[in-house]
């Protein structure tokens, strides 16, 4: 008799340690049990596999305090993989992480996805997700994604890159015809950038005072504004009318 | 006054001096665009562009024409001053040192009207030098590296766009020529002084060195007395380039240009006048 | 009553602490040629500087054709044209364009008078070449040229014929001849070529250490005062012994025919006198008076 009580509790041990060994190793996702991070990524980056490359044309308005840049516009290029091509006279700061329309960017074999929790963008249920690049060269450290609507699409991004910059950009699409396809495609982007303190400040230096008159030719750009804004507009799209790869060659 | 002025041109223009300048910047400035073209463009990127590419895709031709034609006109203003002084030096001391005043004087109707026309000489070489050297800077510098918008770093960053660059430059020029008018003002004092044309243009070029150097150290008493020294509204052709243009600091620069410009032309009319001509 | 075409009034002109010109009154008539004579540093050079207003006086004042330099300015000196010491030219351009720069400061000089001066000092020839390829004595004529371009009434030269070889020299003399007789100019000379100036100068004056020692005609000077007195007779050495143990002579320098000594005129038929009366046969007794040795006598002592 001793001995089947014996065995019932060490299984039972068994089975609370084997759950509790599950539970660690999971982590918080399974542990809250939200959406398969991979299968939710794949099925919003589905309809964008057909796209070998695209062309958009792009509206900005720049709105960072000391950046007095003008709007401008310009034509993006986009192939696949991961490569882009900005032509512009103007000069044109589009924001990393966020600003650039790459479908390939979030793919499950580059990053490492972990659903966060279900958190509503602007009344419509959403999804937050977090992806981390697992390239460590790439100049974002992470983003947050948070994918909702119907169907499913990447509503905001918010990029945080390895110098601390935050970009948060929230998208609106369009669904855009060409031939026999449709795809919802971005039409206005908005971006807000959060600055970090740069924390490396040129000591003063004895060579030169405040608001000296005398050129150093080129000065460094070392003080950036804490916060801005970047509106962004697309219109004119086409994909897969074939882009030579010279398009993307570094001049 | 027209005939002297002429004749006065003439003796300028015909000696080989004068096209000292003309000849080491047109020979300085390709060099300097070449060398740019064939790999110095990377000191700008990392300066410049390294910091942007951080958070932004950067598009549009940055590193232009005109961004290149806006760094010569920052980087060359220590420079010009050195031929200008090669023919405002020697405009008056030169005369005497050749004894050509025994004859020019006493023939001229009056000292004025010589020193006059020697000044408005002076001024002429100091404008077509100033122009000469912008327009040879950004042609070129156009020529090679394109056209865009112009990227302006002081604090924070300025683009100003390209259909209004040609203005922006024009105006430039004028202002930078105006502050070359005084280093050439200035040396054209010092001529009348000495027979000796070396001597004008090492003390230009002394007062200016020392002045710049006053002017940036940030000692109290220094920048007490920066508002006084000429070399402090040298960088009046930069505030061109802000946005938006501050056009009572720039008028109110004019001015002062112009008033140290007047004043050293006054000493020197003033000098000469009463002075004994030995030579 | 004789036209003063300059004067000078009571001029005075000092460098620090040294009087470089002190008090000098002359006056120069319309034709003379007036020879301006003193030693190197005599303030001569000062003096025409003056009149030229490329040095201002430190008191007194200069009158050109009546009108004072020091009230009127520099318009009075458009009826002059001068040389001042050795002529300078811009090197880097031709004799040509000299002239027309340096001759048309005032007003236009027409090329027919450009060229025609240039053939006057012989330089006709070398009109477009640049003047630093001319030799000391080309300078000079272009000077010349130069200075009676605007067909001055009065004309300053400065030392005229330095660097000149004796040919120029003798046209630079005749030169001047022709100006005053034939042009109608008044010369003002300065030179220390003192026979020149005695061939040439109606009036003179002396200036020794900014002081003027003499003033006048040249006739009126050279008649006064001691002359050189070069004798011949038959017996030198004794001549020589009798005239130094007479008292009231001076020591005779020997010559090669005879002796000379330095006499005041007056004194040359006492001395005559006094040689025949001691048996002597005078050949000759002839007063050498110069201009060199008026001046040598005025600024030697």
């Amino acid at each position: 008799m001793k001995t089947g009580k014996h065995r019932a509790i060490a299984l039972l041990a068994a089975l609370f340690l084997s759950a509790a060994l599950q539970a660690a190793w999971a982590g918080p996702a399974d542990a809250a049990a939200g959406p398969d991070p991979v299968k939710v990524f794949a099925e919003v980056l589905k309809p964008y596999s057909v796209i070998r490359d695209y062309t958009v044309r792009v509206e900005a308005k720049v709105r960072i305090p000391d950046f007095r840049v003008p709007d401008f516009a310009a034509t993006v290029y986009f192939k696949r993989p991961d490569r882009f091509h900005l032509e512009t006279k103007n000069f044109a700061p589009m924001p990393r992480g966020a600003a650039l329309f790459d479908p390939f960017r979030f793919r499950p074999e580059k990053n490492r996805l972990s659903w966060l929790a279900a958190e509503p963008l602007e009344g419509e249920p959403a999804d937050l997700f977090r992806v981390e690049p697992l390239d460590e060269k790439e100049k974002i450290r992470s983003y947050q994604v948070w994918i909702g609507g119907n169907p499913k699409r990447i509503l905001q991004v918010e990029s945080l890159s390895v110098q601390g910059v935050k970009a948060r950009a929230r998208i609106r699409y369009a669904l855009v015809r060409q031939d026999n396809d449709a795809l919802w495609l971005p039409e206005r982007v908005a971006v807000k950038m959060t600055f970090p303190e740069r924390g490396v400040r040129p000591q003063e230096n004895l060579l030169y005072g405040p608001d000296s008159p005398v050129s150093r030719g080129m000065a460094r750009l070392e003080d950036l504004p804490s916060e801005g804004a970047v509106e962004i507009a697309y219109a004119g799209w086409s994909w897969n009318r074939g882009l030579d790869d010279s398009l993307f060659r570094k001049k | 006054m027209v005939r002297l002025v002429w004749f006065e041109t003439i003796k300028t223009f015909t000696r080989l001096r004068t096209y000292i300048g003309f000849l080491a910047f047109g020979i300085l400035v390709p060099l300097v665009v070449a060398g740019l073209k064939m790999g110095g463009q990377r000191a700008f990127e990392r300066n410049l562009l390294a910091i942007l590419e951080q958070d932004f895709i950067i598009g549009g031709n940055v590193l232009n024409g005109w961004f290149f034609g806006f760094f010569f006109l920052g980087a060359l203003w220590v420079h010009v001053p050195i031929v200008l002084t090669l023919v405002a030096g020697d405009q008056i001391a030169g005369e005497g040192d050749a004894g050509t005043f025994r004859f020019l004087l006493t023939r001229a109707g009056s000292r004025s009207r010589i020193i006059t026309a020697k000044f408005i000489v002076t001024l002429l070489y100091t404008a077509a030098m100033v122009l000469f050297i912008g327009v040879l800077t950004l042609g070129l510098s156009l020529a090679v590296f394109g056209s865009g918008d112009l990227l302006v770093v002081k604090r924070g960053l300025v683009v100003l766009p390209e259909s209004g660059l040609p203005a922006h430059f024009l105006l430039a020029w004028g202002l930078a020529i105006l502050s070359m008018f005084v280093v050439s003002s200035l040396c054209f004092l010092f001529s009348a002084f000495t027979d000796n044309s070396v001597g004008p243009i090492v003390a230009t070029m002394a007062v200016i060195i020392i002045s710049l150097i006053i002017i940036t150290l940030p000692f109290e008493m220094f920048q007490a007395i920066r508002p006084w020294l000429f070399v402090n509204y040298f960088d009046t052709w930069q505030k061109v380039f802000d946005d938006p243009i501050p056009w009572g600091d720039i008028l109110r620069n004019v001015w002062i240009l112009l008033g140290f410009t007047a004043l050293f032309f006054s000493i020197t009319l003033a000098w000469f006048n009463r002075k004994d001509i030995l030579s | 009553m004789t036209d003063v075409v300059l004067r000078t009034v009571n001029l005075i002109k000092r460098y620090g602490a040294r009087l470089a010109v002190n008090d000098l009154n002359i006056e120069v008539c319309r034709g003379d040629v007036f020879g301006f004579l003193g030693p190197n540093g005599a303030g001569k050079s000062t003096v025409i500087r003056m009149i030229l207003r490329l040095v201002f006086p430190t008191a007194g004042d200069v009158e050109i054709f009546g009108r004072s330099l020091r009230s009127a300015g520099q318009d009075v000196l458009d009826r002059i044209g001068a040389i001042v010491e050795k002529p300078a030219f811009y090197g880097h351009l031709s004799a040509y364009r000299n002239l027309e720069i340096l001759g048309g400061l005032r007003r236009p000089v027409p090329r027919s008078r450009i060229l025609e001066g240039l053939e006057q000092v012989g330089l006709a020839n070398r009109a477009d070449d640049r003047v630093k390829t001319f030799s000391h004595g080309m300078n000079q004529r272009l000077g010349l040229a130069l200075a009676l371009l605007s067909e001055p009434e009065l004309v300053i030269l400065d030392e005229p014929t330095t660097g000149l070889d004796p040919q120029g020299v003798k046209d630079v003399r005749d030169l001047i001849g022709q100006l005053a007789r034939e042009r109608g100019m008044t010369v003002f000379l300065s030179s220390h070529l003192l026979h020149e100036v005695e061939m040439t100068a109606t009036r003179m004056a002396v200036i020794h250490e900014g002081i003027l020692r003499a003033a006048g005609t040249v006739r009126d000077l050279l008649g006064n005062g001691d002359a050189v007195v070069a004798v011949r007779t038959d017996r030198p050495e004794a001549a020589v012994r009798f005239v130094e143990g007479h008292g009231g002579y001076p020591t005779a320098e020997r010559r090669e025919n005879g002796f000379a000594l330095k006499l005041a005129l007056a004194r040359v038929p006492d001395l005559n006198r006094d040689l025949v009366q001691a048996g002597f046969q005078v050949y000759s007794l002839v007063p050498e008076r110069s201009l060199e040795t008026y001046f040598l006598n005025l600024v030697g002592d």
